[in-house]
């Protein structure tokens, strides 16, 4: 685990271990995977997905590439509620209160990146749409779910209402959301260039987290119905 | 007229998504190829690219429900 990945954030040495652990789980499951563990521009950060996404088209041959990567702390949102009235506000109050906002291209609601929060991409290009969405998430939460298992924590995969967020193919730990997932596809001639990305909390205060998102969205007007007890980190299943 | 629909094999079941966002305005004058408008099924964002070159006219505005198949636009 490269140091500087510690750099932020009051973690002590064992959740960080942790996230070391998971991340060479990761990398010894998806040998090609790329970890990037450096913080830098936020936005940056997570546009680099969509980067990767356009050069491996460009090429116009089938690739496949796995990025583990972290961010600084931010709240993460689909562009799509920056058509919301309340989007510039809600931004620069969360700013200020220590939680920017950055968007992503892919679906969904609101996320958080932190350290403590591992995010992995898998981005693939296909000569044509072989596999359905279905079958992206299936393979993607099997590399997931995989290297947890090598860290000694089991997972299922599901929905976990109550938890932000919420979707089919969350990562549960006893039926408690600690990763969920998002996909983003372009096509271009029969090519199909798709993007799925997880984020994982590793460790630190999931309710903190599902605060900090809640009071983004009802600034934006959103209404969610949030129940902390549905979320939790892989370090509160690890028995130290 | 050239109709702008959601492809049938945008998502995997037969199930409701909704535009996210119409990247040009009405009346703005796409190329064909151009990404238009991003759809959004579940956690999925796709793209939706105009068939051919026109004038755009809307049918059916952001965050409304649409299904596959559907048409949404018309190019002139």
């Amino acid at each position: 685990l490269n140091p500087s990945a510690c750099r932020e954030g009051s973690v002590d040495s064992l959740e960080n271990a942790l996230l070391g652990r998971l991340v060479s789980a990761l990398c010894a499951t998806a040998t090609s995977a790329v970890p990037e563990l450096e913080f830098g521009d936020l936005q940056g950060a997570v546009d680099r997905d969509f980067d990767l996404l356009e050069s491996a088209l460009r090429i116009r041959e089938p690739a496949e590439i796995v990025r583990i990567w972290t961010n600084r702390r931010c709240i993460v949102t689909p562009r799509r509620q920056l058509a919301l009235p309340a989007f510039s506000e809600a931004a620069q109050a969360m700013a200020v209160a220590g939680w920017p906002v950055v968007l992503r291209r892919s679906g969904g609601t609101a996320i958080v990146h932190r350290p403590g929060v591992l995010n992995i991409s898998l981005i693939r290009i296909e000569a044509e749409d072989a596999q359905g969405i279905q079958a992206h998430y299936r393979t993607f939460l099997w590399l997931l779910t995989r290297a947890c298992a090598e860290i000694d924590i089991d997972c299922d995969t599901g929905r976990a209402p109550g938890a932000y967020c919420d979707g089919e193919y969350n990562l549960l730990v006893h039926g408690r959301k600690v990763g969920g997932t998002a996909m983003f596809r372009r096509r271009a001639g029969a090519s199909v260039a798709t993007l799925v990305h997880a984020s994982i909390v590793v460790h630190g205060r999931p309710a903190r987290d599902l605060a900090a998102i809640s009071r983004f969205e009802q600034m934006l007007g959103i209404r969610g119905c949030y129940d902390a007890s549905r979320l939790s980190s892989l370090a509160e299943h690890v028995a130290h | 007229l050239i109709d702008v629909i959601i492809p049938p094999d945008m998502w995997d079941v037969d199930s409701e998504g909704a535009i996210s966002a119409w990247l040009y305005a009405a009346g703005d004058v796409v190329l064909a190829g151009a990404v238009i408008a991003e759809v959004m099924n579940e956690k999925v964002t796709a793209e939706l690219v105009a068939p051919a070159s026109g004038v755009l006219e809307i049918l059916v505005v952001a965050e409304q429900l649409v299904r596959m198949g559907q048409v949404v636009a018309r190019l002139s």
